[in-house]
This record gives structure tokens, sequence and C-alpha cells, in this order.
């Protein structure tokens, strides 16, 4: 695979809607606590949000029970939403918020069941896309927690540096730390990525 | 080029810009300056080459859950019906209302269970524990004498196969005593004992919903 034949920006894991249009959608859910619109919201978040867990290492388990807990709090608190950020970083907050609680109760029990599960489904087309993808998620996996979900945001999500900054709680220039930081370890771990040679393996 | 702002064109900067220009995400004012800067600049080049791959694998490479989400709704949907329908916030705790379930709401009930039932989860287990002389004669006095708790409560239900004496245990374990319930479904609502420690009820329901013998756990709103 060639890299420089890839130069256009990977369409980003977005929502299809404008954070307008999901607006409008927790807008029905505040006033008319419609399920149907609750049902849209979350089908729009639940890959998302199922991405950004498991790249936290978030157990499969915990992962359906952080989004539900999630749009629980969407459900329950939808009218006092006020909007001064969007929509999207504001449910993904909660999210992230959630489970760094979860995995710090976590790191107080005894290791259990394996992050990954037999109803995982990994989207990689081919033998080879399977095995750079596990080259990959080995580097990622070789990350401090906040600067793996700096890279997520980032490339995975598609979101702007001020966008994560409100997601994590964070100033815009701690964002663009942890990008700088991820990005030079990365190229130490995986040098095939730094060397430009289009050879992943 | 009428950008009138500040054009730092300097390489680090341009270079922490570098992730949002591949994402699409760069801000307006800086797009053109980052730009600008790449073109006469090697090593960003070079950079937007090696991260480019990996944005898009990234992307590509990820587990999806896909195939669990319906399921993951319909279990969230049946916790919402199941708080909203059997104890209305108001009615919550308070005594004249504890004596008699109205029917709706035990249809309600009845179609949260349904749900449950049908995405493969044991069936609300009340019966077994409605129908235990032991366990009627310990919730009477709470149910009759109940008052609204002061610190953070939740509400629960316990699965078909709980004893009193895991009741007993659950209770202990998160430091809770039953101040509520049973109420039609087998509802119960249990607070902190003691309310000086600083946990909230969100957290409360949260543990209890890993125990098994627990098959709803929603925090009461104070
Ligand atoms: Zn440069």
């Amino acid at each position: 695979m060639a890299l420089k034949s890839i130069d256009t920006a990977p369409a980003p894991l977005r929502s299809a809607l404008t954070d307008q249009q999901e607006r409008e959608l927790l807008a029905r859910i505040a006033e008319k606590r419609e399920q149907a619109a609750f049902r849209e919201l979350y089908g729009i978040y639940y890959q998302r949000l199922t991405r950004l867990l498991s790249r936290m290492s978030m157990r499969r388990e915990d992962i359906e029970e952080i989004i539900n807990d999630t749009f629980w709090v969407v459900w329950t608190k939808a009218s006092e939403f006020r909007g001064a950020s969007q929509l999207s970083t504001w449910i993904i907050g909660i999210a992230y918020r959630r489970a760094l609680n979860t995995l710090r109760r976590e790191r107080l029990r005894p290791v259990g069941s394996e992050p990954i599960s037999e109803d995982m489904i990994s989207t990689p087309s081919s033998a080879q896309g399977e095995e750079r993808s596990q080259w990959i998620q080995q580097g990622l996996d070789k990350l401090p927690l906040e600067q793996r979900l700096a890279l997520e945001l980032t490339y995975t999500m598609g979101h702007s540096c001020e966008e994560i900054a409100t997601i994590l709680s964070c100033p815009v220039n701690t964002v663009k730390t942890r990008l700088f930081r991820a990005r030079e370890t990365l190229k130490n771990v995986l040098p095939a990525l730094a060397g430009g040679s289009g050879d992943f393996t | 080029m009428s950008h009138s702002g500040r054009i730092p064109d300097t390489h680090a900067e341009a270079w922490a810009l570098l992730p949002f220009l591949i994402n699409g995400r760069i801000a307006a004012e800086d797009r053109e300056w980052v730009e600008l800067h790449v073109q006469s600049c090697e090593e960003c080049r070079r950079e937007l080459e090696t991260q480019r791959p990996l944005a898009k694998e990234m992307r590509d490479s990820l587990p999806s859950y896909a195939s669990s989400e319906q399921r993951a709704f319909a279990k969230l949907w049946t916790r919402i019906e199941a708080s909203e329908s059997a104890v209305p916030a108001d009615e919550d705790v308070a005594p004249v209302r504890v004596a008699g379930t109205a029917p709706r709401r035990t249809v309600r009930w009845l179609a949260a269970a349904v749900i449950v039932q049908a995405i493969g989860l044991a069936l609300l287990g009340v019966t077994a524990l409605n129908n235990s002389e032991e366990l009627r004669g310990e919730f009477k006095t709470v149910t009759n004498g109940e008052v609204r708790p002061l610190g953070p409560a939740v509400r629960l239900v316990f699965t078909a196969d709980t004893s009193m004496a895991d009741v007993t245990e659950i209770l202990a374990r998160h430091q809770l005593e039953l101040v509520g319930g049973p109420r039609g479904a087998g509802v119960f609502t249990a607070a902190l004992a003691d309310t000086t420690e600083e946990i909230s009820a969100e957290r409360i329901a949260t543990d209890l919903r890993a125990n098994a013998h627990v098959q709803f756990a929603e925090p009461v709103s104070q």
C-alpha cells in the first residue's frame, strides 16, 4: 500500500446530522418525551461511543452500561442542556467521565473478563487489513490514555481541537500537547509509520 | 489572500495543527496560513504523509458493535419505562400511595417485563419475593412507616432467586437500609444508612446493578 496515494482526508466518523438537527432531536425528547427522537439520537451515538470506549480498553459489558448510563442522563436531563457547547461534546463528555469512573473503580478489583468479547465484529475487509489494524492497535496500546483519546477524537471521530478540549475538560493547548506526544511516541513504536516506506508490516 | 490576522507561520504552530488539517476541522482562520506553511516546509509535508494513513487506519480498524445496538437500546428503554411507570417522582415515598399500586402502572410494568423477557433477560423476579411470608412480615412495617429518605436513595428490584439472606447481605454491603416497598412490581426503596457518607445515588445504583441479584437499580431524585 502506497502512502502517497492517500492524500484525501478520511471521512471521519461524524454524525450525519448537524448540531442543529441533533438539538432538534433533543428538544423533542425534552418537550414531548418522544421515544422515536430518543432512539434516533441513541443510534447516532451508539457506534461512536462504542469505538471511543473500546479505545479506552473498556470491557464489553462496561461499554454498554456506560452508553446506557449516558443516555439515561440524556433522557432525564434533556431539558437542562443549555447549549453553550455542541450537543456532541456534551454527550461524549458524559460518557468519557463515566468511563473514567468505571476505570478507576475497576483498578480496585481483580482483573475480570477480557476487554474483547466474541460478539465484537472487526470491520477490516481483508486479512491484510486485519493485520494492519492489529499493528496499529498495538502501537496505540502503548500510549497513555489521554493521548490515545486525543488521537481517537481527532482522527476517528473528527472533532476540532476546541471540541476535544470541551469533551476532555482541558485547555486547548493541552489537547495539542497530547496529540504532539502521541504522534512522536507512535513514530517510535511503529517505525514503519515514520519511515514512510508505505509498508505497514 | 485577504487574511489580515496574525500569520505566525511558525513551524511549531503549524505542526501542532496538522491533525486538524487532516480531519478537516482546522479553524478557518488557521487553514490558510497552515496550508501555506506546509507548501514550503518539507518536514510538515512528510508529517502529513505519515499521519494521513494513520488517521485512515484508526478510522477503519475499530471494532463495531452495531449488532448489539438494538438489544442495548431495548435494555435502556426498559429501564426508563420501569423507573417512570413504577414510581412517579412525587408519589415515590408518600405513605398514602404505597398500599395500592394503580392498575395502569402495573400494566406498564408488565409491558416492561415482557420486553425484558423478549431480550433474553430473566423475567422480573418479583413473584417469589412477594409470596414469601417471611419477606412480607419483614417489609410490612417498612412500608407502613415509610419516610422520605434524607440521603441518597435508590429503587431496586431483586431477581426471583433472591433469598432474605441475600437481601440482607446486599443491603449491608452497600450500607443501605430499606425505607419503602415492596411496591406492585416488587420495587423497594433503599437509602444510605449513614447519610454522612459522600456517595451519590447514581453511584449506589451503578454498584447495585453489578450484583446478580439486582434486576433493576435506579437513583431516586432528591
Ligand atoms: Zn513545518
